[in-house]
């Protein structure tokens, strides 16, 4: 233990000024104080800058608090963000048109060519449920997409097999921009077509349905392009055909 | 977690949100600091069940996260160095001329020195708690205190003297 006559220090007199001396020594000190008028006059002005620092900053915890720190809606999420499945976690949807905030996952494994068009379209499918653009829109969308993608994409018209365009949204994934589109028909079933180039693998496959989901997803003229649906649709084969076809006349 | 977690580390966020001000000089900067706090601190919080006050805690993951953020920065960015970000914007009160002064004066100290200004005068911890939020030995936080303090008063009183040496 320290004797608490020791000659006081510049320590002492911080802790002092922060009241942070045991008793004892406060008396030591405050004896040395009262002798040293000009130690006194220092450790004072110091306490009084503390004081209206101390003021002037406490107006800042005063300001209200942001949503984004709320700590209910930071937890749920975070959980929402575990809980998501393996296959979910490789996409980055960093821009979506509308009032669907922009929400991103960290990359894992990443598959290749036409398995990676299904998984981003597989999520972009999930996630596209709020969020989109209204279909007047949709042209400058498809013009945005165009521009962003480096080719002109323009979603076919589906309208003959009863399916109306409803939205849509640009979507940048883990090899870049893709566009997807909207379609809903009267009784409320919904389905998604996804686009976009692909990179020197698969551009061009044949159909194929879609592994986790209904849909089905192939590769023309260098672009990946999925169709898939919330339930299974019994024509949904002849949908992608139509589709196909359409894109294929549209180039 | 438990309700008190929740509530606890809550009540401590605009205290964060300050502290993160002080590290960075920048409101928006200061934002982000506080969100990748809270992300952390939200996967970590087991670690601090029962403590009542979770500010130091938060504080040293804050305190981490914006040194490693410079560090990053730093090597991308070599041109950086020396310029003067932008003094933080005033409290939004109507200001007291001498709060306004000192606020000011704070505002021109080194980071090192606000940083113990803040976390012992305005925050009330105890050296000890400083020294492990900052990862430096007391007597480094003793130093910085008495240096800073001296600093500042003497822009206080004489606003218009150039910035002192900076010290270590």
């Amino acid at each position: 233990m320290m004797r608490p006559d020791r000659p006081v220090t510049e320590d002492d007199l911080q802790a002092w000024v922060d009241d942070l001396l045991p008793l004892e020594r406060r008396r030591t000190v405050e004896d040395w104080l009262n002798a040293n008028p000009d130690a006194r006059q220092r450790v004072e002005a110091w306490r009084a800058d503390r004081d209206l620092l101390r003021l002037a900053m406490d107006t800042e915890l005063r300001q209200p608090v942001p949503a984004r720190f709320d700590v209910t809606r930071l937890e749920q999420r975070r959980h929402r963000r575990f809980s998501m499945p393996q296959m979910a976690a490789s996409i980055v949807l960093a821009l979506s048109i509308g009032t669907g905030g922009g929400w991103f996952l960290r990359d894992r494994e990443v598959p290749l060519g036409l398995a990676s068009v299904e998984q981003e379209a597989t999520i972009v499918h999930k996630a596209g449920k709020g969020g989109t653009i209204a279909p007047g829109n949709i042209v400058q969308l498809a013009a945005w997409g165009g521009q962003t993608l480096g080719r002109p994409v323009r979603p076919p018209d589906l309208s003959a097999a009863g399916y109306q365009l409803a939205g849509g949204q640009l979507v940048t994934t883990d090899h870049g921009p893709a566009c997807v589109f909207f379609y809903n028909d009267d009784s409320g079933s919904r389905i998604s077509l996804f686009v976009r180039p692909m990179y020197g693998r698969d551009m061009t496959a044949p159909m194929r349905p879609m592994q986790r989901m209904p849909g089905y997803i192939w590769a023309q003229d260098g672009l990946g392009i999925s169709m898939s649906a919330d339930a299974p649709v019994s024509n949904l084969h002849i949908l992608a055909n139509r589709a196909r076809d359409l894109m294929d006349e549209a180039s | 977690m438990s309700e008190g977690d929740d509530i606890r580390l809550q009540s401590a966020i605009p205290a964060l949100r300050r502290y993160a001000r002080v590290l960075t000089r920048d409101p928006h900067q200061a934002d982000d600091l506080v969100q990748d706090c809270l992300e952390r601190a939200l996967t970590r919080l087991h670690q601090v069940r029962g403590r009542p006050d979770l500010r130091p805690w938060l504080f040293t993951i804050a305190h981490r996260l914006n040194v490693s953020h410079w560090r990053r920065l730093r090597r991308l960015l070599p041109a950086m160095e020396g310029s003067h970000p932008e003094p933080m914007q005033e409290p939004g009160q109507i200001p007291h001329l001498e709060w306004k002064e000192v606020a000011r004066a704070f505002e021109r100290l080194s980071d090192d020195h606000r940083q113990v200004l803040l976390l012992v005068g305005v925050e009330g911890f105890e050296y000890a708690t400083v020294a492990e939020i900052l990862g430096v030995p007391v007597g480094t936080v003793m130093s910085r205190l008495s240096r800073g303090r001296t600093v500042l008063h003497s822009l206080v009183n004489h606003e218009e003297r150039p910035m002192l040496r900076r010290v270590k």
